[in-house]
């Protein structure tokens, strides 16, 4: 009797199917994962722990670290040179601002990656939502002198036709000057906003001046001290202008309206080159100031920085100080 | 001193009227062909290639045989038609006349070089130009 039990037992545990043995849910340990993310990370398998990351707080939506998670997992991506996943997880961060959270280090990293994106317009208007959100101190003086060495660094880009007057030195003197008392001694400006200050008072040139003078061709070229160009632009339309006189005044029409056609375009285009002239006169200087006033900062002993960011074939790390 | 009304009876009154005149005309004709030109209107459609065929003509058959000799990036002909492109035929023709006046001269002191197959060249694009009034 026993034996034609076991059987029928061993009978029935043969064909059940593998399945009944096997569970539908794996439980997995939010702390187990977290380190697995972290151990990818220190081993600089960024792709690999930017998705665990993500696995992480997509599995732990409620955990204390899945904001860090998230972070992280932007992190990861921004390294791994994947700039627009960094990009989204970043602006998901710091979509709900608050000042104790992970987004004030989220925006940072967010203009960052649009700095290494080559938006530096971006990148500014970053910041610039960071200075207006934040309650902190700290955040905020970081955010101002980021953003102003931004401007100026970028300012050459930043500068469009609405606004290459004033360029981009006027607003970064803004936001150097909102810095904090206790955030100067934190950040050395005191040298670049008495410089920026001195910017204002650079030798300029008038285009609407350099317009009206080249009513006489040349003119407006020799007022922006283009010598040559103002001798070319004088011989060339004097000699035009007597060229289709002469045509004229011997009868041939033809010729004096072909001279007359081919004058009116260098004339006008003396008129313009003066302008334009005036324009990149006033840029070059204001360029040239702000690359004195970068090179003079740069090379102040007590002025260090870290870079790190994603190259061709990989990652790099640049500290960089004087001495 | 003839009245006035015999003003036009005076030689000299009316061969220097008549030369303002034809002036005149001519300034007219030049403008009437520009304005009613089809590319004068500024490019909508970056596809659509009005340009004018003498740029098109010296580009593919003179520039060869004349040789590259333009010292600028780009050349004064790439330059005439970027510009056409970029603002139609009046401003293109404008610039392009200033960019003739400019090349090779006070341009090489002031703007950035450029090597291109071992050659120094001055980078002047149409963007360096028109920067205080177009965002294009």
């Amino acid at each position: 009797m026993n034996r034609r039990l076991c059987r029928v037992i061993c009978l029935i545990l043969l064909f059940l199917p593998v399945k009944a043995f096997c569970a539908d849910t794996v439980i997995v340990d939010a702390k187990i994962q977290y380190e697995l993310a972290n151990t990818l990370f220190a081993e600089k398998d960024f792709s690999a722990a930017a998705h665990e990351y993500i696995r992480f707080f997509h599995l732990f939506p409620d955990h204390e670290k899945s904001p860090e998670a998230r972070y992280q997992a932007g992190v990861c991506f921004f390294y791994a040179g994947m700039l627009t996943d960094a990009a989204r997880h970043f602006e998901k961060i710091s979509a709900s601002f608050s000042d104790s959270g992970f987004a004030p280090d989220a925006l940072f990293k967010l203009s960052e990656v649009y700095l290494a994106m080559d938006n530096p317009a971006r990148a500014a208007s970053v910041l610039r939502d960071l200075v207006t959100l934040t309650q902190n101190p700290d955040v905020k003086d970081k955010a101002c002198f980021t953003l102003g060495w931004l401007l100026l660094d970028r300012a050459g880009d930043l500068g469009s036709s609405n606004n290459f007057k004033t360029y981009p030195v006027q607003e970064a003197q803004k936001y150097f000057s909102l810095i904090s008392e206790s955030g100067r001694q934190k950040y050395p400006i005191e040298q670049t906003v008495t410089s920026l200050a001195q910017l204002s008072q650079i030798r300029q040139k008038n285009p609407s001046l350099a317009g009206i003078l080249s009513i006489i061709p040349g003119g407006g070229f020799l007022y922006c001290e283009r010598y040559q160009d103002a001798l070319v632009s004088f011989l060339l339309n004097s000699t035009l202008i007597l060229a289709a006189y002469k045509s004229f005044e011997n009868d041939n029409d033809f010729l004096g309206g072909a001279i007359s056609f081919v004058e009116a375009g260098f004339y006008s285009g003396n008129i313009y080159g003066s302008v334009a002239s005036a324009h990149k006169y006033n840029k070059n200087s204001q360029e040239k100031a702000i690359d004195n006033l970068k090179q003079t900062y740069q090379t102040r002993p007590d002025t260090m920085s870290f870079h790190a960011g994603p190259v061709t074939d990989g990652f790099a790390l640049m500290f960089k100080t004087s001495f | 001193m003839l009245p006035r009304h015999d003003k036009w009876r005076d030689p000299v009154f009316f061969k220097g009227a008549h030369f303002f005149l034809r002036v005149k005309v001519a300034t007219a004709v030049f403008l009437v062909l520009i304005f009613f030109s089809p590319a004068f209107s500024q490019d909508k459609d970056p596809s659509s290639d009005h340009l004018p065929h003498m740029i098109q003509f010296y580009q593919k058959y003179i520039s060869p045989v004349d040789g590259q000799r333009c010292p600028m990036y780009p050349s004064c002909s790439q330059y005439i038609r970027n510009s056409i492109h970029k603002h139609g035929l009046l401003m293109g023709w404008v610039m392009g006349a200033d960019r003739l006046v400019r090349c090779g001269r006070d341009e090489a002191r002031l703007s950035t070089p450029i090597w291109i197959k071992g050659k120094k060249h001055i980078y002047d694009p149409v963007e360096n130009n028109d920067f205080f009034w177009s965002d294009k």
